[in-house]
């Protein structure tokens, strides 16, 4: 019996991640290879590479999938993995879709009709009202909506996410112009200028739930994950369990999540996202119908692969059971690696991975989608890997993240390595009293180097130049952060 | 992280030791008889070191070379030249206009993300020098300021 082809339509580590279950099952692995991506990792360990214009081309990605045999395609995250045409591109076209159906992020897509869907379903909601703002704002009828729900608000768009069209608003005599603005900013980014409000929470923390559902009325929670540690709407921090909650929220939080579940029949993984407040009640925020990135700190506390529970529900279902986990076990923690340069104003810094060393060692777990020698474009998003690591404690799981991060090494471009390494030695972080602006308004991170640092360094520096260094004639000059191989200053120095 | 690290010219000539290891890792000994695993990267004359989670980019002169003799101002960062290949996605202070210290003044994109180029004090955009659209390269200027 010829062997089944997985396609992983997507890129990266989590093709990589996809591939290693599928290999595992005894599947033939396809991947899909955009142009700059010729020389990625994911490209080295696919089985069969298919050639595409564009990781979002979806007829074209089911027209070669389907010439090439493939059986299954899974989306990862991003690009068409919440996209109902590409599902139902895929069906039509008699492959499976290894996540859930079509309908169901029809349903969830949208933030209005999620939000009516979860109220319907007894999910709390953040107080909220829809609003139509066309043209000139319509000043009256924003007022008394607003004073209904309570300052400070959130400004929101319906059509989409990652700031965009997002606006606060402390008091009345913002509303008018903050709601034009949010709206014009809407137009552009989504094509749809329709705003809701929202009573906003000051200093929130971001809490999900992992679910996976039969498709068929029951599904499980498999616990919660913190994503609370994010800059400019990007996570980079993220644990399992959640430090710090009361059994009561922990219980409302998983029934909330199973109504979801169960009310919209949910198929394969989704994650679930509420935001709490301070005093630990908890709303709504949106759910993902997809596997997300961060998932990886949810296999750790339950002992779960959860590639491999979506590969089973859609290609041997009458072989699949929902899983059965009683509580977590231990702490984990995963950071994310970008090519960028937090002491340059996170700008990004693509390059070639010169020099490649990821730790290892019990309770670490390193998911890459990097090698040494490849050169990283401008093309893709910029996280290059994820250091996972799980430990019987919190505490625990901070030191070992922290000795994870001291043995990691990527030399030859810019990376947020040692913002990460910064973070692990927080003790707000250690003591988990952080919100989600957080890293933005109050982590104070010191690039340039300490008094201990330059000693060290230059006696590093002149044991590699074979000279010694006499520490009183020792001059340093630290120089503001320069730091690119390519960048060339400009003669007539700074402006 | 950059740094420059200028070594004296009276130095003493015992050697520290610096042994490579396999697995491209090296080994340092330092003055009070501790080690520290490194890993060591040279590109286009700069040194790059990972040592123990921070990474640092070094430039290694002699004192009394002409690099060492230079100021701090010509090996300060210009923020109006590009840094990494990207692309002009928005112009957000017009040639001519008044800008105060912080306000963005255009906005590039590259790996997805959003990177703004921000006047480093209060002054006017005499001139900016890239269409939106307008793809970019390291070492391009971007705005001529004052």
């Amino acid at each position: 019996m010829a062997i089944k082809k997985i396609l992983v339509a997507n890129r990266s580590e989590i093709a990589c991640r996809v591939f290693q279950t599928a290999r595992e099952l005894g599947y033939w692995t396809v991947a899909l290879c955009a142009p700059g991506d010729e020389q990625a990792r994911h490209i080295t360990y696919a089985d069969e590479v298919i050639r595409v214009t564009s990781y979002l081309d979806h007829a074209a990605i089911v027209a070669e999938a389907k010439k090439a045999g493939v059986h299954a395609i899974h989306p990862g995250y991003g690009f068409l993995s919440e996209r109902s045409v590409f599902v139902e591109a895929v069906e039509k076209a008699g492959m499976i879709f290894l996540g859930p159906t079509g309908a169901t992020m029809d349903a969830l897509g949208g933030k209005i009709a999620a939000k009516e869907l979860a109220e319907k379903l007894g999910v709390p909601t953040l107080p909220w009202a829809k609003i139509n703002v066309q043209g000139k704002a319509k000043g009256t009828d924003l007022k008394s909506v607003a004073q209904n729900l309570g300052f400070p608000i959130l400004l929101k768009a319906a059509a989409g996410g990652g700031g965009k069209g997002m606006r606060k608003v402390t008091n009345e005599s913002e509303l008018e112009s903050a709601a034009e603005s949010a709206s014009a900013e809407a137009v552009s980014a989504f094509g749809d200028g329709t705003l809701f409000l929202e009573r906003l929470i000051e200093k929130p923390r971001h809490i999900e739930i992992q679910v996976f559902g039969d498709g068929k009325g029951e599904g499980v929670h498999l616990f919660e994950r913190e994503c609370t540690l994010q800059r400019r709407h990007q996570k980079v921090w993220e644990e399992a369990p959640a430090p710090g909650l009361s059994e009561k929220t922990r219980q409302g939080l998983y029934e909330a999540a199973l109504k979801l579940v169960r009310g919209v029949k949910y198929r394969s993984a989704g994650t679930i996202e509420f935001i709490l407040d301070e005093k630990g009640s908890f709303y709504f925020l949106e759910m993902n119908t997809r596997l997300q990135v961060e998932h990886p700190v949810t296999e750790e506390v339950t002992g779960l692969d959860l590639v491999r529970l979506q590969i089973e529900l859609g290609l041997t279902p009458e072989k699949f059971s929902l899983p059965e986990v009683d509580a977590p076990r231990g702490h984990s923690i995963e950071v994310r690696l970008y090519a960028e340069d937090p002491s340059q104003g996170f700008m990004p810094t693509p390059g070639t991975v010169h020099s490649l060393s990821w730790p290892n060692g019990t309770g670490i777990r390193v998911e890459s989608g990097i090698e040494q020698g490849q050169t990283i474009g401008t093309g893709f998003d910029s996280m290059l890997a994820k250091i996972i690591v799980h430990a019987p404690t919190r505490e625990h799981a901070i030191d070992r993240m922290r000795f994870a991060l001291s043995q990691t090494s990527v030399l030859g471009m810019g990376t947020n390595q040692s913002y990460l390494f910064a973070l692990s030695e927080s003790k707000q972080v250690r003591a988990g009293e952080v919100y989600t602006s957080w890293l933005e308004k109050e982590f104070e991170y010191n690039p340039d180097p300490s008094k201990e640092d330059l000693e060290l360094l230059s006696q590093v520096l002149s044991g590699l130049s074979g000279s010694s260094v006499a520490r009183a004639g020792l001059r340093q000059e630290a120089v503001g952060s320069e730091w690119s191989p390519w960048q060339k200053v400009s003669p007539k120095g700074v402006v | 992280m950059s740094i420059k690290i200028v070594l004296p010219e009276n130095i003493k000539r015992e050697a520290i030791s610096i042994e490579e290891r396999p697995g491209g890792w090296s080994v340092v000994t330092l003055e009070n008889g501790k080690r520290k695993w490194i890993r060591v990267c040279k590109v286009k004359g700069k040194t790059s070191l990972s040592i123990s989670g921070k990474l640092w980019h070094g430039e290694l002169s002699e004192f009394g070379s002409d690099r060492a003799q230079s100021t701090g101002a010509d090996h300060a960062l210009d923020v109006f030249v590009s840094q990494f290949p990207g692309k002009v996605r928005k112009i957000v202070s017009q040639s001519g206009s008044k800008v105060k210290k912080g306000d963005s003044i255009l906005l590039l994109e590259a790996m997805k993300m959003e990177f703004a180029i921000k006047a480093p004090k209060d002054g006017t955009v005499m001139s900016v020098l890239v269409k939106e659209g307008q793809l970019v390269s390291p070492g391009d200027r971007l705005v001529d300021f004052e």
